[in-house]
């Protein structure tokens, strides 16, 4: 059984690697930084899958150790200052210089928070509800962060 | 105004290392090969005293480099004698063998045979097991080759031996194992002999009690906080993450690995990955006899 839950794992991080490594690499920016994280999220999860008894939420459940472990090493290496969602708004609301960004750019100025959100719904094609679940989150402040990261990014989408 | 596809573009414009798949499947394979040492390890000590030997390869000059420095007493000497080699296009794998050489055994006939079967008792069974496990690993590796030159892969592996001390009184023999598949793994055996009484020591045996497992517990989780608070760069796993299962550091085991230095010092050894992310490597940590020494039934081995 145990081989069983460890083989489904590795199917998965094997077939979705590359959306899996450049979900990393959105919180972190470069690939060094984004390897490293992908690689512990790896060992974190083959050292729990054991205990992991639904393996049909097995996509939150990964997503959420890498986001875990990403903030976990931004935090580690200070490139991130904790602040509430209240204050990151009203910084974001400040800057009028997002205008002129291409999306790129625009992705990589946007905070990590929001950059994951975004990126699990319209890359990664997760509902509402799961990525609730991945970021720790109610459906509703997932929804008002969409729109805030849509209206940022420029784009002109259906959250739903 | 950009669209979903645009976003689609942005989001894939983010290169992904070629190596990405070779790492995961080294991830997987470690976790798979640590049960397989695992289990190798129990069958091995079952059958310790057993089988015939098939000697593959003798260095011809390591006869004479033997005999010219003559063995007395309890003194031993760790050489060289079995090298399991192999090379192809993407992989290498070169497996030493450590063979425990004692004035007794006859070091020219050791050499000629290769083995270490003349030597007797305890040194006669780490020869024998040391080459059974050299020859096990290296068929193991083999049996990974074609998948990994199919895939267009490249494995390193290495496996040697290092000693910590070699005193005449007691040997500290660490057999090592790197392999570099992606990322690297790496395990250290060791194993801490008492020449004289002919004798394998264990982390139990050397203490009275079973306390030593909190006292020596509580001092290396104590250095571990020192060690991050000091240093940015240091992480060991203290902490409890309820969400992956994964319970911080708390306790070594009873039968923790470990060995004895030159200073006659308690060493007390992690895996790779056990106690703190690969980067940290295997973590060691050498405690201060003062921290133990009410506990140890003896000032024979740590001083």
């Amino acid at each position: 059984m145990k081989d069983s839950s460890i083989t489904i794992l590795e199917k998965f991080v094997l077939s979705n690697r590359e959306a899996l490594y450049r979900y990393a690499y959105g919180y972190v920016k470069n690939a060094e930084d984004a390897s490293d994280i992908f690689q512990e999220s790896i060992e974190k999860a083959i050292r729990s899958i054991k205990s992991l008894n639904d393996v049909s939420n097995l996509k939150c459940w990964f997503y959420r150790i890498l986001s875990n472990t990403a903030i976990d090493f931004l935090r580690k290496n200070r490139r991130v200052v904790y602040v509430d969602f209240l204050e990151e708004y009203e910084a974001l609301a400040e800057e009028e210089s997002y205008d002129a960004l291409s999306l790129e750019e625009a992705l990589d100025k946007i905070p990590a928070s929001l950059r994951a959100i975004v990126t699990l719904r319209f890359y990664d094609d997760m509902k509402l509800s799961e990525i609730a679940e991945v970021m720790d989150m109610n459906v509703n402040t997932v929804k008002t962060q969409l729109y805030r990261a849509l209206k940022l990014l420029k784009m002109e989408l259906e959250v739903e | 105004m950009h669209t979903r596809e645009s976003f689609r573009v942005a989001i894939e414009g983010i290169p992904v290392p070629d190596t990405l798949e070779q790492e995961i499947k080294s991830a997987f394979s470690r976790h798979k090969h640590m049960r397989f040492v695992w289990r190798y390890g129990v069958a091995s000590s079952a059958v310790a005293m057993a089988l015939a030997i098939v000697l593959l390869n003798v260095s011809p000059t390591l006869a004479y480099a033997i005999s010219d420095v003559p063995l007395i007493g309890a003194f031993v000497r760790v050489v060289t004698l079995n090298r399991f080699e192999n090379t192809t296009a993407g992989t290498h794998i070169a497996i030493e063998t450590p063979v425990i050489v004692t004035a007794e055994s006859g070091e020219e006939a050791i050499a000629e045979s290769g083995t270490g079967q003349e030597a007797s008792g305890i040194i006669r069974s780490l020869n024998e097991k040391y080459l059974e496990e050299s020859k096990a690993l290296y068929a193991s590796l083999l049996g990974e080759v074609p998948e990994i030159e199919a895939g267009g892969g490249h494995m390193n592996a290495e496996s040697g031996y290092i000693i910590k001390a070699n005193d005449g009184e007691i040997l500290s023999l660490g057999r090592y194992f790197v392999k570099s598949l992606g990322s690297t793994e790496e395990t250290i055996t060791y194993d801490t002999i008492d020449l004289n009484n002919q004798y394998v020591l264990t982390l139990p045996g050397l203490f009275s009690d079973d306390a030593y497992i909190e006292r020596i517990s509580d001092y290396i989780y104590q250095t571990m906080t020192e060690q991050m608070a000091g240093d940015d760069g240091q992480v060991y796993w203290l902490e409890d993450e309820p969400e992956y299962k994964i319970e911080g550091f708390k306790t070594i085991d009873a039968n923790q690995s470990f060995y004895i230095n030159v200073d006659r010092h308690l060493v007390i050894c992690f895996d790779k990955y056990s106690v703190a992310p690969g980067y940290m490597g295997s973590p060691e940590f050498e405690i201060p006899t003062e921290v133990i020494s009410d506990l140890l039934v003896g000032q024979d081995y740590i001083r």
